[in-house]
């Protein structure tokens, strides 16, 4: 299906986003090890750099761990309802989610570019541009968030496990 | 009024099975009814941001990196070699094999879940196969996998610092005989369990040339912890770069073990980067919570109600565990180290209680509630990993909750247990 085509794609390109900026992190902080031992003193950027790239990273990659049911959860209740009890259940938990993704990326976009004005210390950059993780990451997560409806999240591990006789 | 409204959305919302992250957003929206309900377009952003912007957080993500890296390496199988080659000739030896592994791996990876879902996957069919029931592999890999995130290094340790400006070098050091603790009483009951049930103990002790191998093979592995603590006690790198220098040291040892892929190292930063994702984002909102509660004076109101105990520490650290227990059962850990951690901080201080003792404390209390029904993540994980039915493992923790009480009870009455190494080494 078209949507589900246009999720995996949305899930690998952030995901791909998501690493590299880990990297990026990882590698920044091991230069900065080595040039405060080596120079004596690490850049003043390094440290700004690896929190902004971490937060983006978590950021970017969310609406793809939504997707994959991978943000933590309590799914006991789903899985005890009946059928329609559960289709409720599960037009809530989509529509809750859709509406606080959407105010999410709303308010962090306003403040993202009210903070125009100041520049980062470090970097020297607009502190516009490390806030807008929030309102890209948000507005991601609610793309995803539309795409995928209201069905059932998968629940890693437990559905592993239900698929096989349980022991007792 | 304002922390029990949010306190009856937030669980209201958690066993409606919202993702918790959206969980404390519905509840801090709750929170800001009661502060003041115009500023939250500019706070709720604000707060969250300022939240995760924290250097001493970036830590997190590479711990679990290494912890992540060294199963993708191999180093796990090594390490578990050295488990049973110690251990494995007693009674029991399997069961105690899963507890010392979790020692050795709390080394490098600091997360309980880690813990339980690699080595729940590996012993739990070893443990039946040589006669234990499923219900207790499933509760000893569970129990077991408490004592990653109380020895160095340490998720929660790390956040707890970040919320209370606590020295992490100290909590590191101060988790180390709490951890040993955790395992001791563990095999006890390993060991006591084993006896009841008549298992058969091996009679045939493993050779020395096989024990030097495998000691020789895990080496790198073995070491890594003390390398972690000393840089970080000694002042050579701070926790993040702790963190950093630790993957590089896991993936130097994985390429000169031949072990290291590529395919696997982009592997484990994916599952790196999905869990982190998932930790921050509850970071995030829970320091939007946490400024509330500030904003309204809950922790001088806190520490107002406890000012009758204030005289005595014990009470107040049994207090503290007993808030700190209850919350765990229904709050995911991390939003309630973020959230209790601050609040509890005064009434400490005003009761002459050590920061450090404080941290390991929590930590160990919010750890127990991991395996704690019915949100304990680690129980679910165990229960995933053993193919059993959740509900029997609720049925069949409590032993184990129990032990972990009694070590926690004993830390209580004898902090010396927690502060002698940080006044020792620190």
């Amino acid at each position: 299906m078209f949507r589900d085509t246009l999720l995996t794609l949305l899930g690998r390109l952030t995901t791909a986003l998501g690493v590299i900026a880990l990297l990026i992190t990882l590698v920044d902080i091991l230069y900065g090890i080595v040039t405060r031992y080596m120079v004596g003193q690490a850049p003043i950027w390094s440290d700004e750099l690896a929190r902004y790239c971490l937060i983006a990273s978590a950021l970017l990659i969310a609406g793809n761990v939504w997707v994959r049911g991978e943000h933590m959860r309590v799914a006991l209740l789903e899985r005890k309802l009946g059928a329609t009890a559960r289709r409720v259940l599960l037009a809530y938990q989509w529509l809750l989610t859709l509406a606080l993704a959407m105010a999410m990326t709303w308010w962090s976009w306003h403040y993202a570019l009210s903070v125009g004005y100041f520049t980062s210390q470090g970097l020297g950059i607009s502190r516009t541009i490390p806030m807008l993780a929030m309102p890209i990451g948000f507005g991601l997560l609610a793309l995803q968030v539309l795409l995928y409806g209201p069905r059932p999240l998968p629940q890693p591990g437990i559905d592993d496990a239900a698929s096989e006789e349980p022991a007792s | 009024m304002m922390v029990a409204t949010m306190f009856v959305v937030l669980l209201a919302n958690t066993l409606l099975g919202i993702p918790l992250f959206l969980t404390l957003i519905v509840t801090a929206l709750v929170g800001f009814v009661f502060v003041d309900p115009g500023m939250v377009a500019r706070m709720m952003p604000q707060q969250f941001f300022g939240g995760l912007n924290s250097f001493s957080l970036m830590a997190i993500p590479l711990f679990i990196l290494a912890g992540n890296l060294m199963n993708a390496v191999g180093m796990t199988e090594r390490l578990m070699r050295v488990a049973r080659l110690i251990v494995g000739h007693l009674r029991g030896g399997i069961g105690h094999v899963n507890v010392v592994g979790s020692v050795f791996m709390s080394g490098v990876n600091g997360s309980a879940a880690a813990d339980a879902s690699a080595l729940g996957a590996l012993l739990v069919p070893a443990m039946t196969r040589e006669g234990y029931s499923t219900a207790f592999a499933a509760g000893l890999t569970a129990g077991s996998s408490l004592i990653g995130p109380i020895i160095p290094p340490s998720i929660f340790m790390i956040l707890y610092s970040s919320q209370t400006n606590t020295s992490v070098g100290q909590l590191f050091l101060g988790g180390v005989v709490p951890g040993l603790l955790l395992a001791l009483a563990f095999m006890v009951m390993n060991a006591l369990h084993a006896r009841r049930a008549g298992l058969e103990r091996r009679t045939m002790l493993p050779a020395r040339r096989e024990v030097f191998e495998a000691v020789s093979g895990a080496l790198p592995a073995l070491v890594a912890p003390f390398i972690i603590v000393a840089g970080i006690v000694l002042g050579f790198v701070t926790p993040t770069e702790s963190g950093a220098l630790t993957v590089f040291y896991v993936a130097l040892c994985g390429l000169a073990m031949g072990e290291l892929r590529l395919r696997a190292f982009w592997r484990a930063a994916v599952e790196t980067t999905r869990l982190a994702s998932a930790i921050f984002l509850i970071i995030g909102i829970s320091s939007v919570i946490s400024w509330e509660l500030a904003y309204a004076q809950a922790p001088d109101r806190f520490t107002g109600l406890l000012e009758p105990f204030i005289d005595s520490p014990v009470i107040v650290l049994l207090l503290l565990s007993a808030i700190t227990f209850v919350t765990g059962m229904f709050m995911e850990e991390v939003s309630a180290l973020m959230l209790l951690s601050p609040v509890f901080m005064p009434v400490a201080l005003a009761a002459g209680i050590d920061p450090v003792v404080l941290g390991i404390i929590i930590t160990l209390n919010i750890t127990i509630a991991l395996i704690t029904p019915p949100m304990g993540a680690c129980l679910f994980i165990a229960a995933a990993v053993s193919r059993l039915d959740i509900t029997v493992l609720f049925r069949t923790i409590w032993p184990f909750i129990l032990v972990a009480i009694t070590v926690l009870l004993v830390l209580i009455l004898f902090p010396g247990l927690i502060t002698w190494l940080p006044n020792t080494l620190g």
